[in-house]
């Protein structure tokens, strides 16, 4: 091979080397012992004087070419080997992580969009007396409205069976909360208080013994019918996130008048008629109303100088509604299944 | 409550179609939750709101409110009566033991009746209404009830015991009393039950059933046609208590108008004379003492103003109060004086008619308004607060939450060894799952754990709830964090695994000074495998792998390791803990040591030893690889600790740092035999 050969052979031979190994065979083959280049520079001694001082310097400049790339495609080696390229199709490496249960987060969320709106959260007890669960809210013994609330009672503690001994029970709404707030608060009043609720009664898809409330209340001396949608709309457009219509209709409670029923629009089949909603286009959210005159007269308040309104939403229903959930049992059952997905 | 659409437009001819009735009537009364056809009717079926049962449980009642939510025109049935000579007191009295039980009894007597079946139309209407025809007579009755909201009861004259003029007493049962009712069901009754009597027996339960010994047949010639008025509350407890719940029943239950009694019983007199001849005997027994009197209320305009947070013409408000028949008796500036009708037993004060107004007006078309106020920052709920974030960093640490039932079985109890009479217990529970509140929030977790192996090969799940137990006065309840991780795989060891997701969670609040002690009393763990979690002496609660025992039978004899700790503790814990040191200025120096020992030496006593050994200059001491296996020889284990020195107030020299170590390995030495390697 003369010089020029080995230019046009090993320059690309070095370019499209794929390893190290390859490399150095590419080095022995041109400057190894006996390699084509080597056998040139050894046999320029033997040459004439004129030929060595034409061939000498140009086999030296290819010489140290060769090097230099040999060099350079080493160093290239090297690093691709360092640096394997990366799959970054294949999945990323996941550290594990726990899931929230949905109640927990529609609360907080409930929470938020309360507080937003400057209401303070209150809480109370699960057990509680026949006074705060039914008397105080104008509830009467035996009255048949007490009916609406299917009661879990719990067994007298003593067997001093006094007449006047208040029987416990486990609250059947959040609605004790209202009066325990307000016998230890002045108005202005404004507060809303989430909590589980208990009802003695067959569970299905839409029944459960136990469940999540949101209570709320506002109270001073101007807070009207109005401010009550208002308050009420501005929440569920924000939680349901997206434009549901809102409907109010009459209904009945001891401890509020007027009586509010909330409904929103089925959010399944917009209101045309689902099986979610009982083919009426509408799906029940929330019972509310006017706070009664007997209700502030049962925690001292002078119902002339006071009026507000109060309401209870279902956080499981509005998690259900939320994230299209066919059943409220789910919510208790502890199924990883279902907590994974939130 | 069913209703006949057909007997409705009888009252009302323009009404609208059953759709678009519903529809406003679900609105502004009651929810219509069904529209049925039958035959050439329709039957709607309307949940009647409890308050207004008194005004709407009859046809007529109900077409008054449809008449007023549309306004439109009533037509009210025309009543005739042609009675006979003869006095119906000359054939009976009525004798009331006490007027609270029964504020009105109003009778009539009717003779030459002849029972038989009833008429085609009259049959449809019951069916359409879901009742059942019998005769003329009682159908009639039904029908008058249906009509009117008034529940009538006619007894067989000729079956009262006989005397000259005889009476009809209402009195309280006596002890050991029984009575037969109309469909052969044997009742046992006690002081707490009202009858309707004769000088001998029971004739009816007041307000509920007739009796069968009265019962109208087709040998009947005579009647009594009762139209009574009775004590709701009263109603309502003897109805419960005889688990007897009928149609009277219901509307009694809710009350009903003293003055409809009269109505309605000449009303169904002359539906009876219309069906079947017979005579009415002249004059209405009517035992009425106390007359209710008319009622008026006033009605405030600027005060409803203020409570709707709108204003509607007072025109408007006017013809609303006159659609409803509430007669305005007075006008003055900004009040009316309102009579209120006397079947409007739920209109008491002003609230009431502010209902009245907003409804027929519609809830619907009232504005929202934002309240105005003074702007208050509302108070944080600090405890809402530290409770989100602890179960966000018990997700973030591999977690997941689960809501249980807040009860368990008396075999839970038992398997637990949790005493009953520490416990709460429900008087009337669901089933005998769910029969005493939970205690401890560890066995519905354990539940979840083994039924979650159906799909899963581990599980890692915590709960955030309220525990409750009996105390000396009353039952408390507090809050509790549990947590459990169960892994199928028997081999790895979810004990430290869940310990460091609890000391993980207190870290991430700057908190880093929780102890273990080992506990050795506690009946659901493995002795050696359970700990107390402690802070400055003060016990939060436990955690340990549950026993075989129990693992076999709640989780599948999988091992399972659970904590439960006191909530309030928890967050008084870490809100103490919430305070900035300086930041170190000069730099630490790390130094690693192993060592081998007897693999029963602890963690905590090499720890010990290290801090005692050197309280200057070494901040912390960290395990960071523990390791047994046969290469280290039997009953060895290796374990390597980072030393990590720094001080205050210089940069530590080599020197310093070497003295430090040589006392630390010379104290591991000769107190626990230790090789360091």
């Amino acid at each position: 091979m003369n010089l020029d050969e080995i230019r046009k052979s090993a320059i690309p031979e070095i370019i499209n080397v794929r390893d190290l190994d390859e490399l150095e065979k590419i080095r022995i083959k041109y400057l190894g012992r006996s390699g084509h280049l080597t056998a040139i520079l050894k046999s320029l001694k033997d040459l004439p004087l004129k030929e060595k001082k034409k061939i000498g310097p140009a086999a030296n400049a290819l010489r140290q070419q060769i090097e230099q790339l040999l060099q350079q495609k080493k160093t290239e080696l090297v690093h691709n080997a360092e640096f394997q390229p990366i799959d970054i199709t294949a999945p990323g490496k996941k550290r594990e992580i726990g899931h929230l249960h949905p109640i927990s987060k529609v609360e907080e969320e409930t929470e938020e969009i309360f507080a937003s709106m400057g209401f303070a959260i209150a809480e109370g007890p699960e057990i509680e007396t026949e006074f705060y669960n039914f008397d105080a809210l104008n509830i009467p013994k035996e009255h048949p409205a007490r009916d609406m609330w299917d009661t879990l009672w719990l067994m007298p503690q003593t067997q001093s069976s006094k007449p006047k001994a208040q029987n416990l029970l486990l609250r059947t709404h959040t609605s004790p909360v209202q009066i325990h707030y307000m016998e230890t608060h002045q108005p202005p009043i404004r507060i809303i208080a989430p909590g589980k609720a208990f009802r003695y009664e067959a569970s299905d898809a839409s029944h459960e013994i136990q469940f999540y409330q949101l209570e709320g209340l506002m109270v001073d001396k101007n807070i009207s019918f109005a401010n009550f949608k208002s308050v009420t709309s501005a929440f569920l457009k924000r939680i349901f996130n997206k434009n549901l219509s809102i409907r109010f209709r009459l209904d009945y409670f001891p401890f509020v008048e007027p009586g509010v029923e909330v409904g929103v629009s089925c959010p399944r089949c917009s209101g045309r008629g689902c099986s979610l909603c009982g083919q009426s286009g509408w799906l029940e959210i929330a019972g509310a109303g006017m706070v009664h005159p007997k209700v502030f007269e049962a925690v001292g308040y002078n119902p002339k100088d006071v009026q507000g309104f109060a309401f209870g939403f279902g956080i499981d229903r509005i998690a259900m509604i939320k994230y299209n959930i066919p059943d409220i049992r789910l919510f208790n059952s502890g199924d990883l299944r279902f907590i994974k997905q939130f | 409550m069913k209703f006949s659409y057909n007997w409705l437009k009888e009252y009302l001819p323009k009404l609208s179609k059953p759709e678009k009735l519903a529809e406003v009537l679900t609105i502004k009364s009651f929810e219509v939750e069904k529209i049925e056809k039958a035959g050439n009717d329709y039957v709607l079926d309307i949940k009647l709101l409890p308050n207004r049962f008194s005004d709407s449980s009859g046809h007529l009642g109900l077409a008054r409110e449809i008449g007023a939510v549309f306004n439109l025109k009533i037509k009210e049935p025309a009543v005739k009566i042609k009675e006979a000579t003869e006095r119906a007191s000359s054939y009976l009295m009525v004798k009331i033991t006490d007027h609270n039980d029964c504020p009105r009894y109003s009778a009539r007597v009717m003779t030459d009746i002849k029972v038989d079946s009833s008429p085609q139309w009259l049959k449809d209407r019951l069916i359409a209404c879901g009742l059942q025809s019998i005769n003329n007579i009682v159908d009639a009755s039904n029908y008058v009830m249906l009509e009117t909201g008034q529940p009538l009861h006619c007894f067989d004259y000729d079956k009262i015991a006989d005397q000259n003029i005889k009476p009809i007493i209402v009195r309280r049962s006596h002890n050991q009393e029984t009575i037969e009712t109309l469909d052969d069901k044997v009742y046992d009754l006690n002081p707490e039950v009202l009858l309707i009597t004769d000088l001998k027996k029971p004739l009816a339960i007041a307000g509920i059933k007739g009796g069968k010994s009265t019962g109208i047949s087709p040998e009947t010639k005579s009647i009594v046609i009762e139209s009574a008025n009775f004590d709701p509350m009263l109603i309502h407890h003897t109805s419960k208590f005889l688990n007897l719940s009928t149609d009277a029943s219901v509307r009694f239950e809710h009350r009903v108008d003293q003055n409809l009694t009269e109505i309605a019983l000449n009303r169904l007199a002359s539906l009876i004379q219309e069906l079947t001849g017979g005579k009415i005997m002249k004059g209405i027994i009517d035992v009425y003492p106390k007359k209710i009197a008319k009622k008026a209320l006033g009605f405030d305009l600027k005060k409803f103003e203020n409570f709707a947070g709108v204003k509607i013409p007072s025109s408007q408000i006017k013809n609303i109060f006159e659609r409803l028949h509430f007669k305005i008796v007075k006008k003055q500036k900004n009040n009316l004086i309102l009579e209120i009708p006397s079947w409007r037993l739920d209109i008491e004060r002003f609230e009431d008619l502010a209902e009245e107004v907003l409804r027929i007006y519609d809830y619907n078309k009232v504005p929202e308004i934002p309240p105005m106020g003074i702007l208050t920052l509302a108070p944080r709920n600090e405890e809402i607060s530290w409770r989100r974030q602890i179960k966000k960093t018990l997700a973030t640490l591999g977690l997941n939450e689960v809501y249980n039932y807040s009860f368990v079985s008396q075999t839970d109890l038992t398997n637990f060894d949790l005493k009953p009479e520490q416990t709460i217990q429900i008087a009337n529970p669901v089933s005998s799952e769910f029969a005493f509140l939970r205690p401890t929030l560890i066995i519905n977790l354990l539940k979840n754990s083994a039924s979650n192996f159906r799909f899963y090969n581990e599980v890692k799940i915590f709960e955030l709830g309220k525990v409750f137990q009996k105390s000396s006065l009353n039952p408390y309840e507090e809050w509790r964090l549990a947590g459990l991780i169960s892994h199928k795989d028997k081999k790895s060891h979810p004990f430290l695994e869940l310990k460091g997701a609890v000391e993980k969670m207190f870290e991430a609040f700057g908190f880093w000074d929780l102890d273990f002690y080992d506990l050795k009393q506690n009946p659901w763990l493995i002795a050696g495998r359970a700990a107390e979690i402690k802070v400055d002496e003060e016990s939060l609660g436990f955690i340990g792998e549950i026993n075989p025992g129990l693992s076999q039978k709640y989780n599948e004899g999988y091992p399972a390791v659970v904590f439960e700790m006191d909530l309030a503790k928890i967050i008084k814990s870490i809100k103490e803990e919430l305070e900035y040191e300086p930041l170190a200025k000069f730099p630490a120096v790390i130094r690693d040591i192993s060592l081998l020992v007897s693999n029963e030496t602890r963690v905590s006593e090499i720890l010990n030893i290290i801090n005692d050994s050197e309280t200057k200059i070494l901040r912390d001491a960290d395990l960071f690889d523990m390791y047994e296996g046969e290469k280290l020889g039997p009953n060895k284990k290796s374990l390597s600790f980072h030393l990590i020195f720094q001080a205050d107030d210089h940069t530590l020299t080599n020197d310093e740092i070497g003295k430090s170590l040589e006392k630390i390995i010379s104290n591991l030495k000769s107190q626990l035999n230790a090789e360091i390697r």
